[in-house]
């Protein structure tokens, strides 16, 4: 323990205390000892997702991803709960856009055996057919209350306005007809043709002892092998003129606006700038000059912010808020006059310099738990981002300058052709007849 | 199978028992300072809590507590209208506010060097908000905002219901947001009154965890806090709720495609000798939570096995939490497509007479205190979690009450869990409440411009 009087350094992920191995098959493990309480979390990842399935199955990647968790050769899905719920632990499998997403949580004492369960989960599930059908009908639930969340359908709107028939298009959970398609056998094939060690990775991140866990982990998973994956992905098309979509949901007492653009990759070399300057529109504060003016000088919504989100492919760069009907179409405007402005006008000096003190020094509290720290070391080691990031952060954030944020601005936000989504009671002017007006 | 049965060492529960690593005083003015010297992380935790929430408000002003929390942002002569929120940002800070049944709350968590500016921003507005009456309209619509956005919620709408038709007469009979009516008229005046009545030093509690020297620490919230005058504040005695005399039902119809059901029972005050058993009866039935919200995995609880096993609901679910006086021990489901209402309420019924009728199984106590055991470590990794705890406890409950939580939950037996299931889980205390779908937005209609390029 630390005597109160000699505050400990708190070092930083970085390349000198991150413990790094491969494994023969392709898996990369990534130990951060962290030794603050008894406990552990590892975040890991798969190369896996919904970018891979066919349309007509979409959710499969999904639906595959959790019926991992749902029995394996030796244990049922009853006997596995009731031994994590037992230990206070949980092993979470979850499929996303490009992965197949790990998350345990557990004391330290019992990381050990939670890698051997999640092992088991991963190479011998055992896809029982009475708690697939239980998993769809779950799945077919929410999808049912997602139809119902004005928020969630103005967003799902955006995305298939934004990218088309891309498979970003699609939403990872499926939609109600495509679930009921799934099978038990599209998902044995899934996992068979799909689920590897090559690519993936494993953070591991608390009260732990590098060289053990590194040991652990090659005596469960070292001799996997799976089938060689092409992960290659068809391009993303730039929308060249507006798209717009109104979702009618009469009974609602508010409408959800989401307005926005293409982003980039999360490793292109504008990611930075881009980072600042979306900052600046819709993060810093209260949802930065978005919701200064929505929100504190208008009086018009409780959330009004931005979203950058990054990926292999372009992500998406979206405003979003939730405003009386009768307020939409000025909304609209604010959001676009706020995307001009951060073209046209050269951001001040003082602006400038608060929204990188803030990104620089929210540092330290992101980085104040096991699962923030191995969330940023995962992010660092999937887009490839080198392991010195966080050693380098603080000058690629102080070296964006206002004429940067103009450029990406220019580039990547064109407030005469976006894509617009609401959903939500109807407006008298709709905002899809308001957005047509060039 | 059973390879672990060995229990989580007590040596292992956070240490937050140890008194002698949290400092405790008041100043003369009566305002509770708690300090919590931790070195997990360059950063530091400032939570100021003031004795006020949706609990000590009156019919015609419900929501006020709420909405003057909103107006604490919104300026004094030193820190104009939204300066909190750059001034915090630019040092790297996270910053919120919450309101509910017993409590106000403000937080801030920042790099440790930067600690004078949230203490000189709680000191200032604990006297000098302004409460402008541009600000105070501006602020109305952006709180009816927040209600609209909940209001698209279903299970809002008929949380709302039950929990009014629950509670008849004690002020959480509302929700702490508060009645539209009243966001309609609360005037400028009311809201500063109300300010004033209730945000002075002897009905607060600052709590500061993080990297710092206790001693320094003192020090410095000394210099801020020592000279606010302390004032009278309000105590005007809150009704009781009258006992319940019979089962009442509440029926919700709305858009969807989802029916839910709620059922709503009468809880204790924290600090009742059977709040305790309550907890680990709630987690046998629906898992364990991490104390003040998160939820455990509940998929080995006995509403998960009896009600998504069996394929009726996609979530089923129960909650009770700490609060001053008995408020609420809710029972949630979500109703998978197809599944009547009347079955997955028979079902619950069915799981709760189960519990009237037989002890839990030594096991199912064993697990239950293991859960809590866990989710309190937990929680204690992150400064922010334990400086809301410390704070959340001296509100609510007391130190010792937190001191002791595990050893108390340690000490429950099979005998009084069946007990408090046969005391407080009956028909006749029960406010059974379900949302009826109505059919409409049940699919994804997009309406657009064909989803192509237009020119």
């Amino acid at each position: 323990m630390t005597s109160p009087n000699t505050p400990q350094r708190h070092p930083m992920p970085s390349p000198d205390t991150i413990v790094t191995h491969t494994l023969p098959n392709g898996l990369r493990i990534y130990v951060y000892e962290n030794p603050t309480v008894p406990a552990v979390v590892v975040d890991g990842a798969l190369p896996f997702g919904s970018v891979y399935e066919p349309p007509e199955l979409n959710g499969l990647a999904a639906l595959t991803a959790a019926m991992l968790r749902r029995g394996t050769r030796t244990h049922s899905f009853d006997t596995l709960n009731e031994t994590l719920d037992a230990l206070g632990a949980s092993i979470e499998l979850t499929g996303g856009r490009h992965a197949l997403d790990i998350y345990i949580q557990c004391l330290s004492e019992d990381l050990s055996y939670m890698l051997e369960l999640t092992a088991q989960m991963l190479r011998e599930p055992r896809f029982p057919p009475d708690e697939f059908e239980r998993l769809k009908q779950q799945t077919l639930t929410r999808i049912q209350e997602r139809y119902n969340d004005t928020r969630a359908m103005a967003f799902l709107a955006f995305r298939r306005l934004l990218y088309g028939d891309h498979p970003y298009g699609r939403p990872v959970t499926g939609e109600k007809d495509t679930v009921s398609r799934v099978t038990l056998e599209h998902v044995r094939a899934f996992y068979r043709q799909h689920l590897t060690p090559q690519g993936g990775q494993l953070v591991i991140v608390g009260d732990v002892r590098a060289e053990a866990v590194i040991q652990r982990v090659t005596e469960v998973l070292g001799d996997w092998h799976g089938p060689n994956l092409d992960t290659s992905l068809p391009p993303v098309e730039r929308p060249k003129a507006m798209r717009a979509a109104h979702i009618p949901m009469e009974d609602k007492s508010q409408t959800d606006i989401v307005l926005g653009w293409l982003s980039l990759p999360r490793n292109h070399p504008d990611w930075t700038p881009l980072v600042v300057a979306n900052t600046l529109w819709g993060q810093f504060g209260m949802g930065g000059r978005i919701g200064d003016r929505v929100r504190e000088k208008e009086g018009m919504a409780y959330y009004a912010y931005s979203t950058l989100e990054g990926n292999f492919a372009p992500g998406m760069w979206a405003a979003a808020a939730g405003v009386a009907p009768e307020n939409v179409t000025q909304t609209i405007s604010i959001l676009l006059e706020e995307a001009r402005r951060l073209r046209e006008e050269p951001v001040t000096a003082d602006e400038l310099e608060e929204v990188q003190s803030f990104l620089v020094g929210s540092l330290p509290v992101r980085l104040e738990t096991n699962e923030g720290l191995a969330s940023v070391i995962g992010d660092m080691a999937w887009y490839n981002l080198g392991l010195d990031y966080l050693l380098t952060y603080e000058a690629r954030v102080r070296n964006v300058t206002a004429a940067d944020i103009q450029r990406v601005a220019h580039m990547y936000m064109d407030p005469d052709n976006y894509v617009l989504a609401t959903a939500g009671p109807q407006a008298e002017v709709t905002p899809v007849q308001e957005a047509q007006v060039p | 199978m059973n390879r672990k049965q060995q229990s989580i060492p007590t040596q292992l529960a956070p240490a937050l028992a140890e008194s002698q690593t949290v400092t405790r005083v008041q100043l003369d003015n009566g305002l509770t300072v708690v300090l919590r010297e931790m070195h997990t992380a360059p950063v530091v935790s400032v939570w100021m809590w003031y004795r006020v929430g949706s609990r000590n408000e009156r019919p015609g002003y419900t929501g006020i507590s709420h909405w003057v929390e909103h107006m604490l942002f919104k300026g004094t002569p030193k820190y104009p209208p939204g300066s909190y929120d750059r001034l915090i940002s630019r040092e790297g800070g996270v910053f919120n506010a919450m309101t509910w049944l017993d409590y106000t709350a403000y937080f801030t968590t920042l790099p440790a060097a930067k600690v004078d500016l949230p203490l000189d921003i709680e000191a200032d507005r604990m006297v000098n908000c302004l409460f402008a009456p541009e600000e105070v309209e501006r602020e109305r619509t952006v709180i009816l905002s927040e209600r609209s956005m909940y209001e698209n919620r279903p299970t809002f709408v008929l949380s709302e219901e039950v929990q009014s038709t629950a509670i008849k007469v004690h002020p959480y009979h509302h929700e702490t947001i508060g009645w539209p009516t009243d966001l309609r008229t609360i005037s400028r005046d009311d809201l500063y009154n109300h300010y004033r009545a209730y945000y002075s030093p002897n009905n607060a509690v600052l709590v500061v965890a993080g990297a710092f020297h206790t001693e320094t620490m003192l020090e410095k919230v000394k210099t801020y806090f020592a000279s606010i005058e302390p004032r009278q504040v309000p105590q005007q005695p809150i009704p009781a709720e009258p006992p319940q005399r019979g089962e009442r039902r509440v029926i919700v119809r709305g858009a969807g495609d989802t029916a839910y059901l709620q059922v709503a029972f009468h809880a204790v005050a924290a600090t009742h000798p059977d709040f305790f058993p309550m907890v680990v009866l709630d987690a046998v039935l629906g898992g364990a939570k991490s104390f003040g919200g998160g939820g455990a995995s509940n998929r080995s609880s006995r509403l998960y096995r009896a009600l998504v096993m069996s394929g009726v609901a996609a979530d089923a679910d129960c909650w009770i939490g700490p609060t001053i006086d008995p408020y609420l021990w809710w029972f949630d489901l979500t109703l998978n497509e197809g599944q009547p209402l009347e079955k997955g309420e028979a079902m619950l019924w069915q799981e709760i007479e189960r519990l009237q009728n037989e002890p839990i199984t030594p096991e199912e106590l064993t697990k239950a205190i293991k859960q809590v055991r866990a989710h309190f470590i937990y929680g204690a990794e992150s400064i922010t979690n334990q400086a809301r705890w410390l704070g959340f406890a001296e509100v609510v409950t007391s130190p010792k009450w937190l001191a002791e939580y595990l050893d108390r939950v340690a000490a429950v037996t099979r005998e009084e869990v069946q007990r408090i299931a046969q005391t407080y889980l009956r028909r006749d205390q029960a406010t059974v409440g379900w949302y009826i779908p109505t059919g409409q937005n049940t699919s994804p209609i997009v309406e657009h411009n064909g989803g192509k390029d237009t020119p």
